[in-house]
């Protein structure tokens, strides 16, 4: 846009006093939209205080980092927006995880459900893991990229641990019992493997005072797979879930909470970082 | 040890795989900048880590601002007056620079949200990343990620700073702004700082700690450790094949560092760099020298 | 403090999309001022001249890509600006284009209810420089030179053509032109 013209002070002024004819104001109004040097003279004219303030929400506004799903889901459910920003940060609460495990679960339950002892064995290997893989990727210098200056600071590592494990099982457990409804009729297996799962979890955290959450968990891993194996090799996969084998899962688990009461008031951080 | 000293560390020894990182290490530090100078796997990050109470050492006694923390209570204590930069840092994904800043605040304990982001702003604009801190983390060059990581080790202002390297991979320009901000956190605070660029120790540190294979080999003011220099270094046409080091300037004559100099030789005015090459000798020449 | 080559606008936009918060500043200091002057005029509550100052620049803030680089940026701005306005009257389409036998009648009130007033000038002057231009061109001087609709927005309330309306408004900005400088003469 062509102008010959400029605002004198003058107009300015009465413009923003708002005593300016509606002609030259229309007039101006349209200058104003192509002339960079009048924008500048005229903002001398206006009170500045009430811009800072705008301002300053502006910027809270941007630089505030909006809360995820994860965290409003979280503070809906009564926990405060500081432990809900700690806990939504978690690798196994992102979206492309629960995915993943969805459809892990979805393959499993289908095999299960269709695929005879061999399904089922797979599904008595997995179910009991899921948690622990949760936990495993919830926490630890091998999944957490702040891990090693997230212990240098005044919030509990045990209690963003534990608040992390809760999320954790609270998302995953579901959807291992959804897919447990799979099984071929209606037995104890749909809801028996939730025993071991929590016993293997409370492992897991015991475990963590001494070494890195993802060794104790593959460890934990390679273990129970052995013991899947060999009750399917020997024909006999509810072995396993057997009454005896769920006290012993029980009576760990118990013994697990109880070495983390004890162990998590030492001054050794959780997870060594060696 | 006085009442005064913020750390306090006696026969501190860790061992990592057989090798001895920290060898029965006695140091204590009063409020002030301190540096940090030695070779890599001088055990500089060990005994950093050791003091801020991210590692445990293997025996020896640690003590940090008047209290030895044996309960998580105590360690929680210590911790809300210390800053930690670790040597390399990951960033979760999607983490703006603000948001990194503010998630770390929380975890100091900053609950409150106005008062936060207030204080997120300052550590910010403290190493000049107010305007591009709302960028993702992933977006910003490798010296602004550690200036924000330097910035979030000085939420709160805390009484005891522990950084390690905060200015590798920072431009000179912003090094400079940044030795302005450390040394004005060093008026009231603790601040340790390792490094291996000794023109940082020179320009901002009283006081020098050298570290070579987990054992102290010189503490004292950074004058001192100059002054063992004195008369050792000088300049010639030629490299000096007995001298401990050399190296050509940009003016085309070379620097020789050694015991003896040659007759005809013009003396130099001894740095720190010379004093930590003569103290360390070949093993000071693995690391990376600044011309 | 060092001296920063001045930034285009574009230039600033696409700091603003790539998240400097910096080159915001720049635009919000460049652009607030005129901005809340001119919605002022429109509506002399300064609670809601805040609001919609604050919901312009996060929405430039967020959308700084959609810009397509025609055009002023000022021009762009006021755009949302305005339509933030108008969203909170809750839209109310008789306030925004009166019929011009009703201009003179409207004077508004100098006193400001809990409604806002959109249009708080008297349009005496202005309507008798109005009066000089045909019907048709009228009507689009005001959708568009008044109230910030765009030709195509305006095109759709009066119920004509795009092109139509584009020219009508040429010709009438070229007479309105005319009629201001014989006025400041």
């Amino acid at each position: 846009m062509n102008v010959s013209w400029h605002a004198d002070d003058d107009l300015l002024t009465r413009y923003v006093s708002g005593t300016v004819g509606p002609l030259d104001g229309a007039s101006l109004e349209q200058h104003l939209t192509g002339c960079a040097d009048c924008r500048v003279r005229i903002a001398t004219h206006v009170d500045v205080a009430p811009l800072e303030l705008v301002w300053s929400r502006v910027r809270e506004q941007a630089q505030a980092p909006a809360p995820t799903l994860v965290e409003r889901l979280l503070t809906g459910l009564g926990v405060s927006a500081s432990d809900a920003r700690l806990v939504a940060v978690t690798p196994s609460l992102r979206t492309s995880w629960l995915f993943g495990l969805a459809a892990t679960l979805g393959f499993v339950g289908l095999g299960a459900a269709y695929g005879g002892t061999r399904g089922l064995t797979f599904f008595l290997l997995v179910a009991p893991l899921v948690p622990v893989a949760g936990v495993a990727f919830a926490y630890g210098p091998d999944v957490d990229p702040l891990y090693e200056v997230g212990v240098a600071v005044p919030y509990s590592g045990a209690r963003l641990l534990l608040l992390r494990t809760a999320a954790v099982l609270v998302t995953s457990l579901p959807l291992v019992l959804a897919s447990a409804l799979l099984l071929p009729g209606l037995s104890w297996t749909a809801v028996t493997w939730l025993l071991p799962a929590l016993s293997f979890t409370a492992l897991v955290l015991a475990a963590s005072t001494w070494t890195r959450p993802t060794f104790a968990a593959v460890g934990l891993g390679i273990a129970w797979a052995c013991a899947v194996g060999a009750a399917a090799l020997d024909r006999d996969p509810y072995a396993v879930l057997a009454p005896t084998a769920l006290l012993v899962y029980a009576v760990t688990g118990i013994a697990a909470v109880l070495i983390l009461r004890l162990r998590i008031r030492r001054l050794t951080p959780l997870g060594s970082l060696s | 040890m006085t009442a005064a000293t913020t750390v306090g560390l006696t026969g501190i020894t860790k061992k990592y795989h057989g090798t001895t990182a920290l060898d029965a290490i006695d140091l204590s530090f009063e409020p002030g900048i301190t540096g940090l100078l030695g070779p890599n796997g001088a055990g500089k990050t060990t005994l950093l880590r050791i003091i801020a109470t991210v590692l445990s050492p293997d025996a020896g006694k640690v003590r940090l601002l008047g209290r030895t923390p044996a309960t998580p209570d105590e360690l929680a204590q210590v911790r809300r007056r210390l800053g930690y930069q670790p040597q390399e840092m990951g960033f979760p994904r999607a983490f703006t620079g603000f948001g990194f800043v503010d998630y770390m605040a929380v975890l100091k304990e900053w609950t409150a949200r106005a008062a936060r982001h207030d204080e997120v702003r300052r550590v910010l604009d403290l190493v000049d990343l107010g305007d591009v801190a709302t960028k993702r983390v992933r977006n910003l060059s490798g010296g602004q990620r550690r200036r924000i990581a330097l910035a979030q080790a000085m939420l709160g202002d805390p009484d005891l700073m522990l950084l390690d390297e905060p200015t590798t991979g920072v431009d000179p320009e912003q090094r400079v702004s940044l030795r302005q901000v450390l040394s004005r956190a060093g008026e009231r605070s603790t601040v340790l700082l390792s490094t291996h660029q000794t023109e940082d120790v020179a320009a901002l540190c009283d006081r020098v700690v050298v570290l070579d294979q987990g054992r102290v080999r010189f503490d004292g003011a950074v004058r001192d450790l100059v002054a063992t220099a004195a008369g050792r270094v000088w300049m010639a046409d030629a490299p000096d094949p007995a001298a401990r080091a050399s190296w050509r300037t940009g003016t085309g004559s070379h620097r020789n560092v050694g015991e003896t100099a040659p007759p005809g030789a013009e003396l130099a005015e001894p740095t720190l760099e010379d004093a930590y090459l003569l103290l360390l000798g070949d093993r000071a020449l693995t690391t990376e020298v600044a011309a | 403090m060092q001296t920063d080559p001045v930034r285009e606008d574009p230039e600033l936009l696409t700091a603003v999309a790539g998240g400097d918060l910096g080159a915001l500043r720049v635009l919000y200091d460049r652009h607030s001022p005129w901005l809340s002057a001119r919605l002022t005029r429109r509506c002399n509550s300064p609670d809601a001249v805040a609001d919609v100052l604050q919901d312009t620049f996060v929405a430039l803030w967020k959308g700084a890509e959609r810009w397509r680089g025609e055009g002023e940026v000022a021009a762009w701005l006021w755009g949302i600006a305005i339509r933030r306005l108008v969203s909170r009257l809750r839209g109310r389409r008789e306030v925004l284009v009166l019929p011009l036998e009703e201009v003179a009648a409207a004077r508004a009130p100098e006193a400001s209810t809990e409604d806002m007033v959109l249009l708080g000038v008297e349009y005496g002057d202005l309507g008798a420089a109005l009066q000089r231009l045909s019907p048709e061109m009228r009507a689009v001087v005001q959708a568009t030179v008044l109230d910030g609709l765009t030709t195509r927005e305006a095109a759709r309330l009066l119920g004509i053509p795009a092109n139509t309306a584009k020219t009508r408004l040429h010709r009438a900005k070229a007479q309105l032109r005319q009629n201001l400088t014989e006025g400041l003469a």
